[in-house]
């Protein structure tokens, strides 16, 4: 299904309903006195209830994609295209009421949770001024709230954990308090960037159990942003995969891991070693630095399929498999 | 059973003040094979690749290479033996000298080993090396900062190689890079080994990679190994119950009751590790005497041993 057949009519049935669509957003930064693009026709949605996966391999413009739709780009940047949060556009808000916007209706889980939470403010702080900011309660009632949050995770003893300090937490407690705090204001999108890498395989497993019980019983919308093509799989319904600042293809998170279309991800898969032994076939060549991209389809100089036509860039919808941006697409599945 | 072992170790242990990092270990990696250590963060495996080169000093224990004792090893005779055995780590930033070109990278280890009769004959060796790990010999002149992760990870396998080392300890090297990029350099180790009969450590967080690479394997909890054993044993029969919850946790991993997740709770600081078996705290099948009695190794056929009670009976 293409993104653009999913708009948001108001007043559509809730399970259906669009919380984040984007459509042909682009993010390009200032370097040495002139607009570089470092993300270009980027288009994709998001529904209740639903996980969409944003992979791709380092530096290929996920999280700046996520700053875009949070309202935060690096300083200078030009952001084009549509973004609609429940139906509403975004890009020509003003800065104060986007920020009001963001606050109530976006919650964020970071990689790092030192760098969303403050070091020499207690947690119980944090989390209140978030809650009295964006619901409006007193700090008494905030406080509640906090500590019910806080047990939803997973947390033992919140009350204690409350008058604590991030830095007094291990990796994964952090990341219980970055969930908590996500969802304190009840928002319809949450946006996960890397939430499990900096984690050991048994507390990501706990920390992904966490963030899709929070999914169910939130009924939120997901960007899950990740490199990971096995917690795609796992964890999400959809997959946007990105590569040099593109879209390359979108689809059910079991075809994207399992029978995907662009040779690029195709390649990503057989990159990684899974339980059988046999010789892993790496995508020669590296990822083309920004500035750099190859005229055309910009997976072209690595792909085995390419062909002159691939001089020509491929668009996303138009070439011969709707949401696979490639003119030589895989069409027989592979296992 | 298989070739005679180039690297021994018996009961190694270091301490950091009153933190155990690596407690008892046991080692015994046979001439040209491929050994894992596989651990959470914290586990011990650095400080065992640091202790095996002898970059730190045991606070107690055993470390045979060969026929040598590496710990009674001096001045002259340890410089010479530094030779025999190279690193590889996660970082080559963190290793490569930045201010060398690649080609000062690759000679300076044969000059400082007396390797190479002049410096043409070093020059050209760095040259055949680079051709090896797949760069050209126009990369000699180059710095490490005008090259990709993956080329520096490259470099930095040329210059282990630089040595002829009969010994590769090799730290988490792919876990900094991109997976197109992780796969090239995964073949590139395994064709180096195949063709230089190179015996390597290989230290990973990541299972999926560890299988694809290691012969024998052991997995580490908190400064102690759990489990041993041939590749296969490892991942077919695990035995003991960490080494069963690490595996299923692995993403992608069948779910019980639609959940991940087979631990609960933290691993523990490394400054309280538990009494008795050092993983109770997080076993689900942990009783009694795990509280009270460390467990011994159990050997299993094949080569395969975990420390765990219940495989008393
Ligand atoms: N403030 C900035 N100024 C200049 N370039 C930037 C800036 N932030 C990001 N970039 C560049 O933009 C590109 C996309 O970066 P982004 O952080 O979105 O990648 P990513 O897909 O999230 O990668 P990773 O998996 O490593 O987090 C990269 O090439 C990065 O170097
Ligand atoms: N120089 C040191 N001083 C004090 N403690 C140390 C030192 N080096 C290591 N440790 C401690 O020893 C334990 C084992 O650390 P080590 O680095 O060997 O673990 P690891 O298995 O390599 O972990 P990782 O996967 O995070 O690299 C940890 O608790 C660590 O904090
Ligand atoms: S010894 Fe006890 S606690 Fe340790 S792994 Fe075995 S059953 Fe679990
Ligand atoms: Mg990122
Ligand atoms: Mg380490």
């Amino acid at each position: 299904m293409s993104p653009l057949d999913m708009t948001a009519a108001p007043g559509a049935g809730t399970e259906t309903k669009v919380v984040l669509e984007a459509e042909n957003l682009g993010v390009a930064l200032p370097i040495d006195g002139k607009y570089v693009p470092i993300t270009t026709d980027v288009s994709f949605s998001v529904r209740r209830g639903e996980a969409v996966a944003l992979v791709g391999e380092s530096g290929c413009g996920k999280s700046m994609t996520a700053s875009a739709i949070m309202g935060l780009p690096p300083r200078g940047a030009k952001v084009t295209g549509r973004l609609r949060i429940n139906g509403r556009d975004v890009l020509d808000l003003s800065p104060k009421r986007r920020r009001a916007l963001c606050g109530s209706e976006i919650g964020f889980i970071f990689q790092e949770p030192m760098t969303a939470l403050h070091p020499t403010l207690r947690i119980g702080r944090q989390m209140t001024d978030t809650l009295c900011h964006n619901l409006g309660l007193s700090r008494s009632a905030a406080m509640t709230r906090a500590a019910e949050l806080l047990d939803l995770v997973g947390i033992p003893r919140p009350k204690d954990i409350l008058k604590g300090y991030v830095h007094q937490l291990s990796g994964g407690m952090r990341q219980r308090v970055m969930i908590a705090l996500a969802l304190s204001c009840d928002p319809s999108l949450v946006i996960a960037d890397e939430p499990t890498t900096a984690l050991d395989v048994t507390i990501q497993a706990q920390v992904l159990d966490l963030m899709e019980k929070m999914r169910r019983e939130f009924d939120v919308a997901m960007l899950f942003i990740t490199h990971d093509l096995e917690v795609v799989g796992d964890f999400c319904d959809r997959a946007v995969v990105m590569y040099a600042g593109d879209v390359v293809e979108t689809a059910t998170a079991a075809e994207v891991t399992r029978a995907p279309h662009h040779p690029y991800t195709r390649g990503l898969i057989d990159a990684v070693p899974g339980t059988g032994l046999e010789r892993l076939v790496p995508i020669g060549g590296s990822v083309p630095q920004i500035g750099a991209w190859p005229e055309g389809c910009r997976f072209a100089p690595r792909c085995s399929r390419a062909t002159e036509k691939c001089a020509i860039r491929p668009p996303l919808e138009g070439a011969p498999m709707p949401d696979v941006r490639c003119w030589h697409p895989l069409t027989e599945e592979r296992t | 059973m298989s070739a005679p072992a180039l690297l021994e170790t018996k009961g190694l242990t270091k301490s950091f003040g009153n933190v155990k990092a690596v407690r008892d270990v046991d080692l015994s990696i046979p001439r040209g094979s491929t050994f894992g250590l596989v651990g959470e963060s914290g586990s011990g495996k650095s400080t065992v690749a640091r202790l095996v080169l002898r970059l730190i000093e045991p606070t107690s224990g055993e470390i045979r290479f060969g026929e040598t004792d590496l710990r009674a090893l001096k001045g002259d005779k340890l410089r010479r033996q530094r030779r025999k055995m190279q690193m590889i780590f996660q970082d080559p930033f963190g290793s490569l000298n930045l201010r060398m070109t690649v080609g000062e990278t690759l000679t300076e280890p044969q000059s400082v080993h007396g390797l190479g009769r002049n410096d043409a004959e070093r020059r050209a060796r760095g040259e055949a090396l680079l051709a090896e790990v797949g760069l050209p010999a126009a990369a000699m002149d180059r710095f490490p900062h005008e090259f990709s992760g993956g080329q520096r990870q490259r470099i930095a396998i040329a210059r282990a190689l630089a040595t002829e080392p009969e010994l590769i300890v090799a730290d988490e090297p792919v876990s900094a890079l991109d997976v197109s990029v992780q796969a090239q350099i995964l073949n590139l180790m395994r064709d180096m080994q195949a063709e230089h009969g190179t015996t390597m450590l290989f230290i990973s967080h990541d299972l999926r990679v560890v299988q694809y690479m290691c012969d024998q394997i052991a997995v580490m909890y908190l400064g102690e190994i759990m489990e041993r054993g041939p590749r296969h044993r490892i991942y077919e029969m695990p035995q003991h119950p960490y080494t069963q919850a690490l595996l299923s946790s692995v993403p992608g991993s069948p779910k019980e009751d639609g959940k991940r997740a087979k631990l609960k709770g933290e691993i523990p600081s490394a400054h309280s590790v538990p009494s008795g078996c050092a993983f109770r705290t997080r076993c689900p099948h942990a009783f009694d005497r795990c509280k009270v009695e460390v467990p011994v190794m159990h050997q299993l056929g094949e080569g395969q041993e975990a420390a765990c009670h219940l495989l008393d009976r």
